[in-house]
């Protein structure tokens, strides 16, 4: 564990303000986007993770994190909001009286648990293989996902079509789940035993 | 398609799935894709999580930092499981520009001087059960609580901002180097430049607490003819009227106005602003079914212990908007 992360941890346990105000800038983003992704809804997803972190505090004394910090926390969120979906999920659905399954059930079991990449510390490397998108691909792919620019807008901004947007989207997709498969493959070849 | 197996990959249905933009024929059938084969469900899963993994390498600063004040909000809540619970006294759907007073207190704030008044005194009262807020002449913002009084003179922001309150109100004063701000109460007397801040002042209680949120404040006794004392920002004072004994503890800066926020008054507010605040209160979620519904405005003015039931009710009344409870989730659609 790196030096920075165990004063981190030693500083959550003492209930240092401070500590707190760095995992928020360091890990909140990301704990968020996990959550939202399962639970497809930003309140829910913000609620979810100000769980996270009120029960790190509420039980900072006893606290025991023997994995790296980041993964600590991406299992937490992950359980959180695995937790949530299975005592809300089936409900909601009975209530709305539909028959879309929607998609958070596709994530209710361990098989493929979200956020493995980012719980592998690869948020450098997902930058990495991004910039070397080719370029137009690679605008419209930040465009979309970090500034999370609607179609049109970003359609608009570079001149081109909604369709090409799209087409962008998906290629960059495709190439970024290519060059990261590798990474992954370690983690679905455990998986792969299941079937 | 860029893809080496023989198979279809509907990645056109993924992309707008990832982007939330399937319709419900369209998201049928992509559940179908992926519960047909377990390499299908690995597909979709690799893209979703190289969507996911791009999203959260993006992330701004004022994001976290919000959610670090609202975590600090809740950590410094005086007693786990502490809810605000809230009554409901009116709302008014109406809109009309300028200021807004809810309760009954009168306003006063923006009234041009008329010369004939000058040095008359002006009163706010808020009767029990109600809140109030005010704009004074200066600009200062004041909220009055239940059953109290604000007086001062006309010739306030004038000459001199004096003002005398019985009861409690939170101060956000305007800065003026030349014209302190001076809060007398019956025993004690606040003196600022500018600054935001609470005086609890109540008649029939044996203590006067002062909290200071921002810049800083002197305390001063007119009869003990002592120092004043200089507050610091997330202190306290309390004084206590018998002894004349003054003590100073840390609190959070939030609990200044927590009751003015905690009272929810809806000013000119957006439902979606409004279940934020719900949420926060009461421990629940929203999920709005409808998108529109996030800009419906309103105005209301909740007491502190009405249930979100309550709250719910009157506000869809209006007929604006419907929701349904299950356990902690509210749809609203």
């Amino acid at each position: 564990m790196e030096y920075y992360e165990k004063q981190i941890i030693r500083g959550v346990k003492e209930g240092n303000e401070n500590a707190f105000r760095s995992l928020y800038d360091n890990y909140y983003h990301r704990l968020f986007c996990i959550s939202r992704q399962y639970l497809q809804d930003d309140f829910l997803a913000e609620t979810i993770v100000s769980d996270v972190f009120f029960h790190l505090w509420e039980n900072r004394r006893t606290l025991d994190i023997q994995i790296s910090l980041n993964a600590y926390l991406i299992r937490m969120v992950r359980n959180f909001s695995l937790n949530y979906l299975q005592k809300n999920y089936v409900e909601k659905e009975v209530s709305l009286n539909g028959i879309d399954i929607t998609s958070p059930l596709l994530f209710l079991s361990d098989e493929y648990p979200l956020g493995r990449l980012l719980e592998k510390e690869m948020i450098e490397k997902v930058h990495e293989e991004i910039n070397r998108l080719p370029k137009e691909t690679r605008q419209v792919f930040v465009f979309s996902r970090l500034e999370e620019l609607k179609h049109e807008e970003i359609a608009k901004r570079l001149g081109i079509s909604v369709n090409t947007v799209k087409y962008h989207i998906k290629q960059a997709l495709s190439i970024l789940r290519e060059r990261l498969k590798e990474y992954q493959l370690v983690l679905l070849a455990c998986l792969m035993k299941l079937f | 398609m860029n893809n080496t197996e023989n198979t279809y990959y509907p990645d056109d249905l993924i992309a707008a799935y990832l982007n939330n933009e399937l319709d419900k024929e369209q998201r049928v059938e992509l559940e179908k894709w992926v519960a047909a084969d377990a390499a299908h469900k690995r597909y979709f899963y690799e893209m979703t999580e190289v969507w996911l993994a791009a999203h959260a390498t993006a992330g701004n600063k004022e994001e976290s930092e919000r959610a670090f004040q609202h975590f600090r909000g809740r950590i410094s809540a005086p007693g786990k499981g502490q809810r605000f619970s809230l009554r409901f006294i009116r709302i008014a759907a109406a809109v009309f520009a300028g200021m807004l007073l809810l309760g009954t207190g009168y306003y006063l704030g923006n009234r041009p001087l008329d010369h004939s008044r000058l040095y008359a005194m002006q009163t706010v009262e808020v009767p029990m059960g109600s809140r109030s807020r005010i704009v004074l002449e200066d600009g200062t913002v004041v909220w009055l609580n239940a059953g109290s009084k604000l007086s001062y003179n006309s010739a306030f922001s004038h000459k001199e901002r004096n003002v005398q309150l019985e009861g409690e109100g939170y101060f956000e004063v305007t800065h003026n180097k030349k014209l302190p701000f001076i809060v007398h109460t019956s025993d004690i007397d606040i003196q600022v430049l500018g600054t935001r801040f609470n005086v609890k002042a109540y008649g029939d209680e044996e203590n006067i607490e002062v909290i200071l949120a921002e810049g800083s404040v002197n305390l001063s006794s007119p009869e003990n003819q002592t120092e004043p004392l200089t507050m610091k920002p997330e202190q306290q004072a309390i004084y206590n009227k018998k002894s004349g004994h003054t003590d100073i503890r840390k609190v959070a800066a939030s609990q200044a106005d927590n009751w003015t926020t905690g009272a929810h008054f809806f000013n000119e507010l957006t439902l979606e602003q409004i279940v934020k605040q719900l949420e926060k209160s009461f421990d629940v979620s929203f999920i709005f079914r409808n998108e529109e519904k996030k800009h419906l405005t309103f105005y209301g003015d909740f007491r502190n212990d009405d249930s979100l039931e309550d709250i719910l009710t009157i506000m869809s009344s209006s007929g604006k908007f419907r929701y349904r409870k299950t356990n902690d989730i509210i749809e609203i659609y």
